[in-house]
């Protein structure tokens, strides 16, 4: 008797949701056919060795996997995403954070530099690229012009051309266009910060660093981790910057995951071991993400 | 009940224009609503523009072309998509490593009866316009790269590449330099030049990255592979044979000697014709389809020549190029005649004569002479095709889109940034090689 009223309970229910998965089908066909199809056809074509055209013809297994995680250009790759993503991570909400406090604490023009230190978030990838690419240039550049200018010749040199100075120059470009939105968030939330916690320090005789040390850094903690996570999820599909500065050299020397990647395919034309590569990159993606998440959860817990 | 039916419908409407929006849409019908043959163009081919297309419709009123352009970086993943899609354009761009992996792939239409039929202006058959050489060349890249065939008619050259150096002659009498005849003399006038605090050489952008040790192969390697009859494919030359680290050594010495610029690497072709026109780079070894920048843009103190970079082991010096662009029409193209019918254009008198951005350019063509009046800064170009090409494939760095990316991407780069030793590189291109060879079979 039990059984069957839960059965029809359980009837009534689906019945009652038929226009909840109604409406829920379009998305669930934008992701199927968006999402699912093309990962499982990018699966399929990391199993073959393939030139991007014609049919899929040659299988090779897991070969191209095995490839990849044999390719040292993948680790460096590698690498230089995770560089780009804990540089990113300490300068840009650290300046972010410092230019937020600065604009809370009020300076003069306020409203001018909030605006103005905003500007390099609203230009686009592409166009931040080629005017860095300008900025490093070694001969027609203004940045060893400067150099030269103030007697620092001797510091000039190839930016983008050379092995030590490519990564590290999309790195600093990098930060420039990311500090704005760190800085925007941060200033945002310090603006939430009740204004009495500070003014009762200040009655109290806290100094600037005890208010910031011990009032304004822990009521940041939440914001910093939710930018930390989205630092890290935007610079590891970081691409146009990297490829319209650089391309990813000279010789792979700034190449990213992403463009490491876009490389295989789509100039050396091998489109399996580059589609095994970003399907071994998503599981990264995934790890990382789901780590950042459980410290975020723990993080909260502990706060609570 | 009423609510059901609604979400139903809204469902059935978002889903139908979800799917409405995946359809290929009316951009590949054949056909245009006036009754027009419709065929798509894509071109990596700077020369190649709107009003090139537009002089071509305004004389073919029953064709519309779809003109699409990439750059020539870009080309391969444009096409690769479209290839990818099913949506191969009719007529396309494309050049040596591409082209064989093209007709492998049977993406290709055989011209070659075309070829034997009326040319664009009806005065002559059509294969017979090209300059002999220029088409052997191409046949010869088609035979190298993809075996024994029953035709190696997939495409015509546009344009005959030469390569050549371009220099001011007012520097060069400015540092009491004359026109280089051996290597040597080349070398002491890279020396002066770097010394008067300029930029010896460079070559006209990075994606060009491999000109030099390529003309150096071709000094070296020429008595072994056309003399003694050597060849890669029967594993009697090798990478790591001595005459082909040889010509990577030589080009090791001219970066470390400082002779090339030091954006070297990333500098494209826009970067280096301003360099040359601030006057702070010397001479630029560059093709005369990439000329038009600079010759347009060269300052009054500027007086612009060319020569022929003197053979490095004293071999008379061929040049690179030959039929090094190609433009080809779609195996799966629904108006070969059309199709055709344009590539004829592109590569004809009519179009020659009249297109003002082609006038720098040596178009390859039996019946076109170049303005006399460019033939004197120009020289250098006639000079190296008179001395013949350089075979396409002579030590196969071009023979598939792998092995080419990885040389120029990859290899020399590294090689010459001293991250590489001759050794690995060499091991590398020639395991690229092997399997090309074992991909061929």
């Amino acid at each position: 008797m039990v059984k069957t009223k839960k059965k029809a309970g359980l009837l009534q229910e689906l019945k009652e949701s038929i226009p909840a998965y109604i409406l829920i089908l379009p998305t669930i066909a934008i992701l199927i056919i968006f999402l699912f199809i093309p990962f499982a056809n990018a699966f399929r074509i990391s199993l073959y060795k393939y030139k991007g055209y014609g049919e899929l013809r040659n299988f090779v297994g897991l070969d191209n996997y095995v490839k990849v995680l044999q390719d040292e250009q993948f680790y460096r790759a590698f690498g230089n995403t995770f560089k780009l993503i804990a540089c990113d991570l300490l300068f840009s909400i650290t300046i972010g954070f410092i230019l937020a406090y600065i604009l809370f604490k009020g300076i003069r023009l306020k409203r001018f530099f909030n605006t103005a230190l905003f500007i390099p978030y609203l230009i686009s990838m592409v166009v931040i690229g080629c005017i860095w690419r300008i900025i490093y240039d070694p001969t027609i550049g203004p940045l060893n012009q400067i150099l030269e200018m103030i007697g620092l010749g001797n510091l000039a040199q190839p930016w983008l051309s050379q092995v030590g100075t490519a990564l590290p120059a999309i790195i600093v470009t990098w930060i420039w266009r990311t500090i704005p939105f760190n800085m925007l968030i941060c200033y945002a939330n310090i603006m939430t910060l009740p204004k009495d916690q500070l003014e009762a320090a200040e009655m109290d005789g806290a100094s600037q660093l005890q208010r910031l040390r011990y009032i304004i850094i822990p009521h940041m903690i939440p914001t910093f981790v939710t930018l930390g996570i989205l630092t890290v999820t935007n610079d590891l599909r970081a691409f146009d910057m990297v490829w319209v500065m650089t391309q990813g050299g000279p010789g792979g020397a700034s190449d990213v995951l992403t463009s490491y990647v876009y490389s295989n395919a789509f100039q050396s034309q091998k489109f399996g071991p580059a589609t095994a590569a970003s399907i071994i990159m998503m599981v990264v993606m995934i790890g990382i993400t789901i780590l950042l998440q459980v410290v975020k959860k723990a993080g909260g817990k502990n706060n609570e | 009940m009423k609510k059901k039916v609604i979400s139903v419908l809204l469902a059935a409407t978002m889903i139908g224009g979800l799917l409405a929006g995946c359809g290929s849409g009316s951009g590949s019908d054949s056909k245009t609503e006036d009754g027009k043959t419709k065929i798509r163009f894509l071109s990596a081919m700077e020369l190649v523009d709107e009003d090139m297309i537009e002089a071509f419709e305004k004389e073919n009123p029953d064709i519309e072309v779809d003109f699409d352009y990439v750059d020539s970086g870009n080309y391969s993943a444009k096409f690769a998509a479209l290839a990818s899609s099913n949506e191969v354009p009719d007529v396309f761009w494309t050049q040596a490593g591409y082209y064989c992996d093209q007709i492998n792939e049977g993406l290709l239409l055989d011209i070659s009866e075309y070829l034997d039929g009326d040319n664009y202006e009806g005065d002559a058959t059509w294969r017979d316009t090209y300059v002999p050489a220029l088409l052997e060349n191409l046949q010869s890249i088609v035979q190298s790269g993809c075996g024994e065939m029953d035709s190696y008619d997939y495409g015509v050259p546009f344009t005959m590449t030469t390569v050549a150096v371009m220099y001011d002659k007012a520097m060069y009498e400015k540092l009491g330099l004359s026109v280089p005849e051996t290597w040597d003399a080349f070398m002491a006038n890279c020396e002066a030049i770097k010394e008067a605090g300029y930029t010896p050489l460079s070559v006209q952008s990075n994606t060009c990255i491999d000109w030099l040790p390529r003309l150096f192969w071709d000094q070296f390697c020429r008595d072994e592979i056309e003399e003694e009859g050597k060849s890669f494919e029967n594993g009697e030359m090798t990478f790591q044979s001595e005459s082909v680290q040889k010509g990577l050594e030589t080009y090791k010495e001219i970066w470390d000697k400082g002779y090339l610029p030091e954006n070297f690497m990333t500098s494209d072709l826009d970067t280096t014709a301003q360099l040359f026109l601030q006057g702070e780079l010397a001479q630029v070894l560059i093709a005369p389809d990439k000329l038009e920048y600079i010759m347009d843009n060269a300052p009054d103190t500027m007086e612009l020549g060319t020569y022929v970079l003197p053979g490095i082991d004293g071999l008379p010096s061929r040049t690179l190029g030959g039929a090094s662009n190609i433009f080809a029409v779609s195996a799966d193209t629904e108006n070969p005649d059309a199709a055709v019918k344009l590539v004829q254009y592109l590569t004809s008198k009519t179009n020659f004569t009249t297109d003002e951005g082609l006038k720098y350019s040596s178009s390859g063509l039996v019946n076109v002479e170049r303005d006399p009046a460019l033939d004197e800064i120009l020289a250098g170009y006639n000079a190296a095709a008179e001395n013949g090409f350089c075979p396409e494939t002579f030590v196969p760095v071009t023979v598939s889109t792998e092995i080419k990316t990885a040389f120029q991407e990859d290899l020399i780069p590294n090689y010459l940034l001293g991250q590489v030793s001759l050794e690995d590189m060499t091991t590398e291109l020639q395991d690229i090689y092997n399997t090309y060879l074992e991909d061929k079979e």
